[in-house]
């Protein structure tokens, strides 16, 4: 395929200034589980190539997945940059590029018998305990390969291996139905069915107990997976998309304390076998660690190269995509650092209050400006420092730059979920509203 | 005529040594045009090739998905391999008669035939009516027309080649006064051609209007409320928080979700009908055969009052002894065909809205769906934009307006129906198991409900 690039490469050059291809190729077979069996075993393959070019100070292009419509691409590019957005960037030339661990060959190795012989270890671990539970479960391992060649003498491929383990429990308790989720992606092995199994069993057992909670303001602990959905405000606020569109509340804001000391954010390309990370951004340019939010202080936001040049700064190495999609700022890996305390410590020391493992309804709100208003899906309330029973039909509800001025406390365990890598937040005086009148 | 893609596929279909196979191959060309504040983001065409083949032994399944048509009879023969592996422990493909068939569609203003010119036009001039109006901060203006053929061949002797063709176009504001940030949108979308994307000018200048005065509107209080609720957020209510729970692939599976969906229950009033109906000409919830290459058809979910109805793909159909409805769509030939809707909508019946609206003291008009979410029984949505009701008449705009509730609770608690129906297919659609946006409508006539629970300060 390489070779294939470069042909193209040569031949849009003869009809733009300036030419880039990106090639995106993967497999991807997952094994997956429906209410306690075997499902389905599928295999993905992917690959695509996407052509961008400057051409008379315009940005265009078009992708396509079938390699022998090179004419037709290349047209349509063309034909793309004379609508195109005037280019404020110039694609980078060869560079050194940092190493960074995304391979693992485990995964490579890892059979499609050993994925059915632990998914169905997991449906046995948990149906042997809690037989109501419904388990759904899906285990998969991918790899990829992305080539950039640009006519500006960058021609560099990396391959990544990804790993995924997702299982759904699914119950009736009291005449309401629980979801529970447990689940985790990287780049390398880890096969940690006991760790679900004994998740799932636990929440379960605590899930059947149907717990009043008053209408009130109180402590509210965010496990790492529910806190995903509040932290996905952030994700927009320093997005340079919304920045330069003049839609982010965080405009103008870099050097103000916009949130409590405790917070410290930052975006990780580099991360060790993060489901983010890569030695190079989407084209072409080296991936980095950028900082954020340091001790409540807005450091920056987060760019790719045609946004920044918009704006007349530097790109941060963020631009995201897929091979028929254009290059946009987006997270790497999204990183929080962690506090000192355990989350048993963090439980122990609410009198009253709620702990949310999941919620539905993120994003329903107006995020971007902050606002969250979800439903607690899947939590657990606090007496005198014990979980003692599940609360449903709970919503908590606030603004994220107003309640993360107000944590209590951090948890010291960090857990990586979906590109977030968090730990659990305990935030003080949040509102919490039920049906208890 | 035999083209050379049919050829590959027998050949494919010819080394299966399965229970059944399904090839399902897919040719694309979509063009996409979109602003966000005074930048052009995305524009130009795209074209893709690819397919799956399906497996299909004693009830386990084997998928094999790929871009490289020339590696079609590995992928065949994999599929089928990974289908024995599965070792099901048995079960059967509902019936259904193999269809020969060759769907064309022939538009008089085909998207892809109208020149890139006109389809930036059109986006740049929603999008300057949107960015002249003051206190407004962004836009973004999306259009999208896509051209489909999809060729389905089975081992029971069925050969489709179907054409779709979508057009549609969503356009969005955002206004922001200090840190007070307002957005409203909207969108169209259908099979007709390009002419589906004309004449909004009216209605991309009141989505503009809409999110600046949303700056100024009053958060709604919380509390039980007397609603009337429009075309659109009805219609995305009938689908989300009731359409979902008739997919037979969430049922059968769950004795006890079956209970409480039994067929012959009473669901609500008399006047209460929802349909699914994948056979409306020109709606984007219409094809003629489902990804399994099932005809679609009309299905009433509920008829006057009473659950008479589910919807199937062949293996849900077959697993609950019932008739498939043409109802197993994917969203491209990267997924397995899942149960999903068409057209779902509630029946019209004979209230005006200023009938429906008399006799209220005090209650919400809300309008449009901003984003909801369900989890069976339980929903929340959000209106994109809502009224005070106060003696009969529409009031102030006020924000923030979340209606949430029981699913069950809410259709027994509508009390008028109206006789103003609308479809709306727009440009997003369902999603469902990682797979979305699917083409879909939604509808309703205006309905009014009692005791609905309004989020809010």
């Amino acid at each position: 395929m390489q070779a294939g690039a470069e042909k193209i490469l040569d031949k849009a050059l003869k009809r733009a200034d300036d030419v880039e291809i990106y090639y995106e190729e993967s497999e991807r077979t997952p094994v997956r589980f429906k209410t306690d069996e075997l499902y389905s075993i599928d295999v993905k393959h992917t690959r695509g190539i996407g052509l961008r070019v400057i051409k008379d100070g315009k940005i265009g292009f078009s992708s396509t997945s079938d390699p022998s419509r090179v004419e037709g691409l290349i047209d349509a590019a063309v034909e793309s940059a004379r609508f195109g957005q005037e280019a404020k960037f110039q694609f980078p030339g060869k560079s050194e590029f940092p190493e960074v661990d995304i391979y693992d060959k485990k995964v490579i190795d890892l059979a499609t018998e050993t994925s059915v012989k632990e998914g169905k270890k997991l449906i046995s671990m948990i149906k042997e305990k809690e037989p109501e539970v419904k388990v759904d479960a899906r285990i998969g391992k991918a790899v990829s390969r992305i080539s950039i060649i640009n006519s500006r003498g960058l021609n560099f491929s990396f391959d990544k291996t990804y790993f995924t383990y997702f299982v759904e429990g699914f119950l009736l308790a009291n005449g309401s139905f629980v979801w529970i989720f447990e689940g985790k992606s990287r780049c390398s092995l880890s096969m940690e069915t006991e760790r679900f199994a004994k998740e799932i069993l636990w929440k379960t057992s605590l899930a059947k107990k149907d717990v009043d909670i008053p209408n009130k303001a109180m402590p509210v602990l965010f496990m790492p997976d529910a806190l995903t959905s509040l932290l996905k405000a952030f994700v927009l606020g320093v997005n340079g998309k919304n920045v330069q569109k003049g839609s982010s509340p965080l405009i103008g804001r870099v050097g103000e304390k916009v949130l409590g000391e405790e917070v410290t954010m930052w975006d990780d390309g580099l991360l060790e076998c993060g489901i983010g990370s890569s030695p190079m951004d989407a084209e072409g340019m080296p991936s980095t660690r950028t900082p954020l939010i340091e001790e409540g202080v807005l450091k920056g936001y987060i760019f790719d190269l045609q946004t920044a040049g918009l704006m007349g700064l530097e790109t941060t190495g963020n631009a995201a995509r897929s091979y028929n999609s254009m290059p946009i700022p987006g997270v790497s890996n999204f990183c929080v650092s962690p506090g000192t305390s355990s989350v048993e410590e963090m439980i122990r020391s609410i009198k009253e209050g709620v702990v949310v493992y999941d919620v539905l309804g993120g994003g329903q709100s107006n995020l971007l400006a902050g606002d969250f208003s979800v439903n607690v899906s899947l939590g657990f309330k606090v007496e005198n420092g014990e979980m003692v029973g599940r609360v449903k039909d709970v919503m908590v509800a606030g603004n994220v730059y107003d309640v993360f001025k107000r944590i209590i406390d951090v948890g010291k365990e960090v857990e990586e979920v979906w590109g977030f890598c968090s730990p659990a937040f305990c935030f003080g005086d949040m509102k919490v509203a039920s049906k208890t009148k | 005529m035999e083209g050379p893609m049919e050829g590959l596929i027998k050949k494919a279909l010819k080394v299966c040594d399965v229970d059944y196979a399904e090839v399902h191959i897919e040719e694309r060309l979509t063009t996409r045009v979109s602003y966000a504040g005074k930048e052009m983001e995305d524009v130009g065409t795209h074209t893709t090739l690819g397919g799956n083949v399906r497996a299909f032994s004693k009830g386990g399944w084997g998928f094999v998905s790929f871009n490289d048509t020339s590696r079609i009879q590995e992928c065949a023969k994999n599929a089928c391999m990974q289908a024995k592996l599965v070792e099901g422990k048995g079960g059967k493909l509902a019936r259904s008669e193999p269809v020969k068939d060759t769907v064309r569609v022939e538009l008089a203003d085909d998207p892809a035939g109208i020149p890139l010119e006109q389809k930036e036009k059109i986006t740049r001039s929603y999008n300057d009516i949107i960015l002249k109006s003051e206190k407004i901060k962004t836009s973004r203006v999306r259009y999208q027309d896509s051209r489909i053929r999809r060729y389905f061949f089975n081992t029971e002797g069925s050969e489709i080649i179907e054409e779709r063709v979508y057009c549609g176009i969503g356009y969005y504001a955002v206004a922001r006064d200090g840190s007070n940030v307002q957005i409203s949108f909207d969108s169209v979308g259908g099979t007709e051609g390009f002419n589906t994307v004309f004449n909004q000018e009216a209605d991309v200048e009141r989505v503009a209007k809409e999110a600046v005065d949303l700056l100024k509107a009053e958060k709604v209080k919380a509390g039980k409320y007397t609603v009337i609720v429009d075309q659109l957020l009805a219609g995305v209510f009938a689908h989300e928080a009731f359409g979902h729970l008739s997919e037979s692939d969430f049922l059968y599976r769950n004795e006890r979700v079956k209970k409480i969906m039994e067929l012959g229950k009473r669901f609500g009033p008399d006047e209460l009908s929802i349909v699914d109906d994948g056979t409306l000409l020109g709606e984007r919830g219409y094809y003629k055969y489902d990804d399994e290459g099932v005809m679609s058809q009309k299905t009433y979910l509920i008829k006057d009052g009473i659950l008479v109805g589910r919807l199937h793909s062949r293996e849900t159909a077959g697993k609950m002894g019932e008739k498939p409805t043409g109802n197993a769509r994917c969203i491209s030939y990267r997924f397995h065909p899942i149960v999903r809707m068409s057209c779902t909508f509630i029946e019209p019946r004979d209230r005006s809205l200023k009938e429906m609206l008399s006799g209220i003291k005090r209650g919400i008009y809300a309008k449009g769906a901003y984003g909801g979410q369900t989890q069976l029984e339980m929903f929340t949505f959000s209106a994109r934009r809502a009224y005070l009701i106060e003696d009969g008449k529409i009031g102030p705009l006020t924000r923030d307006v979340v209606l949430s509730g029981n699913v069950f609770e809410t259709l027994r608690n509508i009390e008028a129906f109206g006789n103003d129906i609308e479809l709306h297919g727009g440009l997003g659609g369902c999603g469902k198991d990682g797979q979305g946006p699917l083409p879909t409508s939604t509808g309703s006539p205006h309905v009014r409900i009692k005791n609905v629970i309004i989020g809010g300060k």
